[in-house]
């Protein structure tokens, strides 16, 4: 009898962990069947990608991309250099493609996934060979951060976010262990090196620097303080270097162009938006801050998620979105993982569950953390809605008619057609697959820029850098900076005045007043293109129309 | 290594300086008082609630942080 009831309970767990196993690995085979997607998109996918690109381009010649906003080609970069830096040596291989970015950023998720699987294997794992926290909490960890919507819809994007992410699990991990009798000098040292990398590469790193050198301080003042000044010093040596070595433009584009309007209940908006689709994980993260800061002693995870919230905070700036909340996903993954993994061996070991068999604590305990993250799952559901494969499992799911932008008869305003794709975030930009009519789209769009003899203005990069032009402007740049004062514009309104630009291309018109003015009195629609769930606008010169004596036809839309 | 007294109190220090710094902001910014704002008054209880945690730290004594 005793003996049926154990093989039911271990039958159960096997199920149930098989089950989730198989789960999670399903949002890895979506994830990476999106990235397959992005690396073939030629163009940019997210308005920004051509940008970071046109930086590692710059650094390819020997070029600072910290410039002059008032001289042509109007262009400056708003962030740091360390992933340009790490796309130029794959350029001289693949040349002048997003992909290569694309492909930095995504194998940056994957060594992030790696890094808390490897971290809550050493930290939460049991000794002994089958306990949970040996494989399979460390597993649902790093692919639950794999899972992230967040995640999943940025990682493989030619954008530094992840690659941000990467440097400071790495970090995080390497400072871990500063206490380490033999390694740990070596261990405190390469954490600082990945904390500047971090830096280096989003300025949002900030926190998660500042997590470190608290823990660091917590535990051991002098080091704390050694470690934070030497960290400091050399952060803003090269801080003060660039700005020397790019006049002052560096100090304009990466700090004063990022001080933008903050709108408190985007903030709020998002953090709902985190913990709803991050539910277990956040809350066994937070429990572990809790249960560290008054019963036991706080450590460098806990205290970089309690610090990682802090980025988050500043999710309300214009431009920010919930990328801003990777770091505290990737927090709040391994933070949670090894809150588990330490439950489930105390609750192994634990007096007061000896009233319960031996042969069946195992495998309740696997049947608990299993439904754990098989409850999760489904509240970060995304996923293509068609296709041979997708489109079933979308009816089956019941969510092929629940799509990002709408069905066509319920359309968000701000798109031409339906996407094929359901995200729990509800509305999102990205994560959706590309169509046959975007790849056509693009061509037609690029066949309008190589008809052209001089530089384009183009809100996003690639179809300049697929022509082989020089990327004119980066337009949420101008905007801030123009919103802050910090720009004078007549220069670059002379030459739309002037005509210069034989064809501007629009999406969301994020340029300063007085520019959309100038075009506005200088240019004429003449196409609007459906591409990628967006509308393009594309407008030629008042010359080039009397030029080519060309009619209107009422601006259809392709 | 810093106690969780030592963390309490600098916690306190720290909710202190920020909550009168979000009602000085207001209180002399412009020198007139136009009421505390939506993220001001979030700011307040964050402030408000970081001062409770760090004073129960402060009862935690010479515990490691």
């Amino acid at each position: 009898m005793v003996a049926t009831h154990d093989r039911l309970l271990n039958c159960l767990a096997t199920l149930l962990v098989i089950l989730t196993v198989l789960i999670y690995l399903g949002y890895l085979v979506v994830y990476v069947a999106y990235a397959v997607e992005l690396f073939q998109w030629p163009f940019d996918y997210d308005q920004g990608e051509g940008f970071e690109l046109n930086d590692a381009i710059l650094y390819g010649r020997g070029e600072w991309p910290y410039r002059d906003n008032t001289a042509f080609p109007f262009y400056a970069s708003n962030y740091p250099p360390v992933f340009h830096l790490l796309i130029v040596p794959l350029q001289l291989i693949v040349g002048q493609q997003v992909v290569t970015g694309r492909l930095v950023s995504f194998v940056a998720t994957l060594i992030t996934a790696g890094t808390i699987f490897l971290v809550v294997r050493r930290k939460g794992g049991g000794a002994k060979r089958g306990r949970l926290g040996n494989w399979l909490i460390p597993l649902i960890s790093g692919l639950g951060f794999l899972a992230s919507n967040y995640v999943y819809q940025i990682g493989p994007l030619c954008r530094m976010h992840m690659t941000m992410v990467m440097f400071e699990t790495l970090a995080i991990a390497f400072i871990a262990e500063f206490e380490h009798p033999r390694r740990g000098g070596r261990n405190l040292l390469v954490g600082l090196a990945l904390l500047f990398l971090a830096g280096y590469t989003k300025q949002t790193a900030v926190f998660t620097v500042a997590a470190a050198i608290s823990y660091v301080f917590l535990r051991d003042m002098r080091k704390g303080l050694i470690a934070g000044v030497g960290l400091a010093l050399a952060a803003g040596s090269v801080f003060w270097l660039l700005n020397m070595a790019t006049d002052g433009q560096w100090w304009v584009n990466i700090i004063q162009a990022n001080v933008n309007e903050f709108d408190y209940r985007q903030t709020l908006f998002l953090f709902g938006q985190w913990f709803r689709l991050h539910t277990l994980f956040v809350v066994l993260a937070v429990g572990t801050f809790i249960y560290e800061l008054f019963w036991d002693r706080l450590s460098a995870y806990s205290l970089w998620f309690f610090l990682a919230l802090g980025v988050g905070a500043l999710s309300g700036k214009w431009g920010a979105g919930f990328g801003y909340f990777s770091t505290a996903v990737a927090a709040a993954c391994v933070t949670s993982g090894i809150a588990l993994g330490k439950l489930s061996k105390r609750a192994e070991t634990s007096s007061a569950l000896h009233l319960v068999p031996r042969e069946s604590l195992r495998p309740l305990l696997a049947i608990c953390v299993a439904l754990l993250y098989l409850v999760q799952a489904p509240r970060m559901l995304h996923m293509p809605t068609a296709g041979p494969v997708f489109g079933p499992l979308a009816r089956a799911l019941g969510v092929n008619d629940k799509l990002v932008y709408g069905t066509q008869e319920n359309l968000a305003p701000t798109h031409c057609v339906p996407v094929a794709y359901h995200d729990a975030m509800g509305y999102t930009q990205l994560g959706h697959f590309l169509t046959p009519e975007d790849f056509a789209a693009g061509k037609e769009i690029m066949s309008q820029v190589q008809a052209t003899a001089g530089p384009v203005l183009s809100e996003e990069a690639m179809f300049s850098i697929l022509a082989d032009k020089p990327v004119v402007t980066n337009p949420t740049q101008l905007l801030n900076l123009h919103k802050s004062g910090l720009l004078d514009t007549s220069t670059l309104v002379d030459y739309v005045e002037r005509q210069v630009f034989d064809l501007v291309i629009f999406r969301a018109q994020f340029y300063p007043a007085p520019v959309l003015e100038a075009i506005g009195q200088s240019y004429s629609p003449v196409d609007h293109v459906c591409m990628n769930g967006f509308t393009y606008h594309l407008l030629w010169p008042r010359r080039r129309l009397d030029q080519a004596s060309m009619s209107l036809q009422g601006g259809r839309l392709r | 290594m810093v106690t969780k007294r030592q963390l309490g109190l600098f916690i306190v220090a720290l909710s202190v300086v920020g909550t009168l710094g979000i009602i000085a902001v207001d209180a002399l910014g412009a020198g007139q008082w136009g009421g505390l704002g939506p993220l001001q008054r979030l700011g307040i209880v964050g402030g408000v609630l970081a001062m409770v945690v760090g004073l129960a730290l402060t009862r935690l004594g010479d515990r490691p942080a």
